[in-house]
């Protein structure tokens, strides 16, 4: 718990007496008989940044659609800057000056990040008689708004053609060219890199000096510890408690979120192995992609290795060359000592390597029944009755504690972290020699995430399987991994073993690449 | 062009940004202009008498305003990203109709082509329902659309060529000449400008290239989407209608069968013409070049005698390659980008790194 240490910066700003820019009041919401919300209070200030903390099914995006208008309340109020937001429609919050960011940022890729932002707050026209579009006060309309937040980019430039930290930065510029007074982040940071989260963070910490009242939900403990200045966790619909970020630590909430003390991650319960003497499960000579490279190194056969580094430092790149999703540039890879050079994923899988994405929704079939998507298989045509595969389904979903385990359910009903497990689960099951796993845990709660790193280190004990973990989450890369190469403007900047690997560690490695 | 530009003046966020200004994306903008250009100076050379006269310019510059507005009325539903494959089809019911309604009924000139182009936009909205109400995919919806139109096209001429009683005036409307030049050119060079002006400087215009782009986020931002996508229907069947009404004066009857073989080469030029001018967009500029692009080629090789049936086969050939090129130009932009991102990375831009990083704890 490296990053509780650190204090908050002090909120600047904030001054007693004037009403606080967002106040939720005795807000209930039933679903059927269950209360999804039974009666929450939550209050952010105007210049804080407030952490919505809660596991999934808390209450936490029923309250935010609640306050989107997307769901009206059975009970409650909303006040918006001390003003009562009555009827709550969506046009009245959006009125008020409540503003969503979703982790889809809702940009239209192929436009500019000016039009982008035009279309929320409306066309500036030319002043003749004739109203066209005046190209030139859009686009400066838009650098201002951006300015505003301390971003200089070429808003002539096509969204798509950003990285996905300049994209979130344009999607909240939209929201502030609406006059926004409350902004909501609804994990912001799920699909974002460590350089990029930091750059959204000063963002963030920017408009907060501004007046802005910002609620930020995440899953990452080390980012709300790190940005925010009260906390208010859910639980069962119900209000856990507000703390300020000062008084407490992340243990704390930790324990507040999941309402007993944190269980300790597999770590203990799977002995951790130093690399063996022996073969190498992937070596990697020289190798060279668009945009990584040449990179050496070498992945101890049954290890969980951690591939580390800033979006965009390569790791991802890497990953891709491994599985045959891109020709290498250069280079040579051996897998056990074999010559790895596979045309295709489909290749990469013949010979034992295994790739689950960053996005679930890419290695999953979302109409697909739980046992369709366990059992999916990229190759030959096996007939099997469904009532068999259910019943070979549900002790593999009950091992990977998938939640219903029920074959027969369509993947839709199940929740993101849930989803999650199954996507492992399947990759598990085929028990490939070398498992690539990019970011396996994001956007996943807390919960989940402990689930699913010991699954990653008894798969590596029990069943010797090699585990390659993509990630940009520090801490995950502590709690799981045998050893990490630190991947540095597309080279290894470092190569940690198990007792070099720290938070701060890894953090400087990844910035200085050293 | 900077690919860092430094931030405000606190310097404190900065971003990698990818410049514009790459001599690939200048010719990919412009290499179609570039292509006409140099075809237009080839054929001259090779047939000085009889490709390089006005006459034979102003030829093909008229001759190709059939296609031309259909093409530029088909930019609009695919930029909202649905496709209207019933313009040929309308093209023929719009002929059909402002000759019959002449010929067969007695109308006056105006009153038969107003009512044939909005007969025609009635198809439109027809199509534009299915596609949004009954959710029909639109390339089923205008497939199916256009074989009804065809049926009743076939009923309504009997099968024969309809030219006896059209009236003069009605004749007038595309064979007289302004200038010099047929107005046909005129009719066209307005809608262009008009619908150059719709999709680039309305917001109504810009608005359907958010509806393509990402269609939830159209719905998020406030766009009425199904209205909007009922009216591209409308403006691509309502041009079809009025190039079909510039036919039947042009030629001064109406048989079952022209329509459907102009479904092709309008098609091309829209491909063709979204690689051009907006890279990636489909545009009107782009689709304007295009037509002739595909035009003089076809002009300049049957006056070396090369016989009719190549024109099919270039115009499916332009068509696959156009969707090929713009297809390699999206890789290797998104290669290229990538690539740039990754140097100014690797160049230091330490700002945007290495600042404000909390200080490591123990």
């Amino acid at each position: 718990m490296t990053e509780a240490a650190l204090t908050p910066e002090p909120r600047p700003g904030v001054v007693a007496g004037p009403p606080p820019a967002l106040r939720m009041r005795g807000i209930r919401k039933l679903f059927g008989g269950t209360a999804a919300l039974a009666g929450v209070d939550f209050e952010v200030d105007a210049g804080e940044i407030h952490g919505l903390l809660g596991e999934n099914g808390a209450g936490k995006s029923t309250l935010i659609k609640v306050l989107a208008g997307a769901y009206s309340p059975d009970a409650g109020t909303v006040e918006v800057m001390g003003k009562l937001v009555e009827p709550l429609t969506a046009s009245a919050s959006r009125a008020a000056g409540v503003s969503f960011i979703h982790q889809d940022l809702g940009l239209v890729p192929d436009l500019s990040a000016a039009e982008n932002i035009a279309f929320a707050v409306g066309f500036e026209q030319t002043s003749g008689p004739v109203k066209l579009i005046s190209w030139k006060r859009v686009r400066r309309r838009a650098r201002e708004v951006l300015a505003r937040m301390g971003v200089a980019i070429d808003v002539d430039a096509t969204v798509s053609s950003y990285g996905i930290g300049t994209q979130a930065a344009i999607a909240i510029a939209r929201a502030l060219a609406t006059d926004a007074r409350v902004l909501i982040l609804d994990e912001p940071t799920a699909t974002l890199g460590a350089g990029e989260v930091d750059y959204l963070f000063r963002i963030l910490r920017r408009l907060r000096a501004d007046g802005l009242g910002i609620v930020f939900v995440s899953h990452r403990m080390d980012e709300v510890t790190q940005l925010c200045d009260r906390v208010t966790v859910l639980r069962d619909g119900a209000c856990v408690g507000t703390r300020r970020m000062a008084e407490v630590t992340a243990a704390e909430i930790g324990e507040m979120i999941v309402g007993r003390p944190p269980e300790v991650a597999g770590a203990e319960e799977e002995p951790r192995r130093h690399p063996r003497e022996g073969q190498a499960a992937l070596t990697l000579r020289q190798l060279e992609g668009v945009a990584v490279g040449p990179v050496n190194l070498e992945v101890p056969t049954g290890s969980v290795f951690g591939l580390v580094g800033l979006a965009g430092a390569g790791q991802d790149e890497l990953a891709e060359l491994i599985f045959g999703l891109q020709p290498p540039v250069g280079g040579e890879m051996l897998l056990f000592g074999q010559r790895h050079r596979p045309g295709d994923p489909r290749a990469a899988v013949k010979t034992g390597v295994g790739f689950v994405p960053a996005d679930r929704a890419d290695g999953l079939l979302p109409d697909g029944t739980l046992a369709q998507n366990l059992f999916e298989s990229p190759s030959g045509f096996a007939f099997e009755r469904p009532s068999h595969e259910r019943g070979r389904a549900k002790p593999s979903l009950l091992e990977f504690d998938v939640r219903p385990p029920k074959p027969e359910l369509e993947l839709n009903a199940l929740s993101g972290g849930n989803a999650q497990k199954l996507l492992l689960g399947k990759w598990f099951l085929r028990e490939p020699r070398l498992l690539i796993l990019n970011e396996p845990t994001a956007g996943v709660d807390i919960g989940a995430r402990d689930q699913i790193h010991r699954m990653m280190r008894r798969m590596a004990g029990e069943k010797d399987m090699t585990i390659v973990v993509v990630s940009s989450d520090f801490e995950e890369v502590i709690a799981v991994c045998d050893a990490a190469a630190v991947l540095f403007r597309g080279k290894v900047g470092a190569q940690l073993e198990r007792d070099d690997l720290s938070v701060a560690h890894l953090r400087k490695t990844a910035v200085h690449g050293e | 062009m900077s690919d860092v530009i430094a931030a405000g003046e606190q310097g404190e966020v900065e971003d990698l940004a990818v410049g514009k200004g790459h001599w690939a994306d200048f010719l990919s903008r412009y290499v179609l202009l570039l292509l006409l250009l140099g075809m237009i100076v080839i054929f001259s050379i090779i047939e000085p008498s009889t490709f390089f006269t006005t006459r034979n310019f102003k030829s093909i510059l008229n001759g190709q305003v059939i296609i031309l507005l259909l093409a530029v009325g088909v930019v609009a539903p695919f930029i909202v990203g649905e496709f209207d494959l019933s313009i040929g089809y309308v093209l023929g019911l719009s002929q059909a109709i402002v000759i019959g309604f002449m010929a067969k009924s007695g109308m006056a000139p105006v009153l038969a082509v107003v009512l044939s182009i909005a007969i025609c936009c009635g198809v439109g909205f027809f199509s534009g329902i299915l596609v949004t109400k009954a959710q029909v995919s639109s390339i089923i919806a205008t497939l199916g659309v256009g074989s009804i139109i065809y049926g009743f096209v076939y009923a309504y001429t009997g099968g024969q060529v309809l030219y006896q009683g059209v009236p003069p005036s009605f004749l007038e409307l595309a064979r007289n000449q302004l200038f010099g030049v047929s107005l046909p050119v005129y009719y066209a060079l307005a809608i262009v400008i008009a619908l150059e002006l719709f999709f680039v400087f309305t917001t109504t215009g810009r608005r359907l290239f958010a509806i393509g782009g990402n269609r939830q986020a159209a719905v998020l931002s406030g766009v009425r989407v199904k209205p909007a996508i009922i009216a591209t229907f409308i403006m691509s069947a309502g041009l079809a209608g009025v190039s079909g009404v510039i036919l039947a004066s042009r030629i001064g009857t109406a048989q079952a069968d022209t329509g459907p073989s102009l479904l092709l080469p309008a098609f091309a030029a829209v491909f063709l013409g979204a690689t051009s001018i907006r890279p990636g967009h489909f545009n009107i500029l782009g689709t304007v070049i295009a037509v002739y692009v595909l035009a003089v080629p076809i002009a300049g090789l049957q006056q070396l005698g090369v016989p009719s049936w190549f024109e099919l086969v270039f115009n499916g050939v332009a068509l696959i390659v156009a969707v090929a090129a713009s297809k390699q130009f999206e890789l290797l932009k998104l290669r290229r980008e990538k690539r740039r991102r990754m140097d100014a990375f690797r160049e230091g831009n330490e700002a945007m790194v290495g600042a404000n990083q909390p200080a490591p704890a123990k």
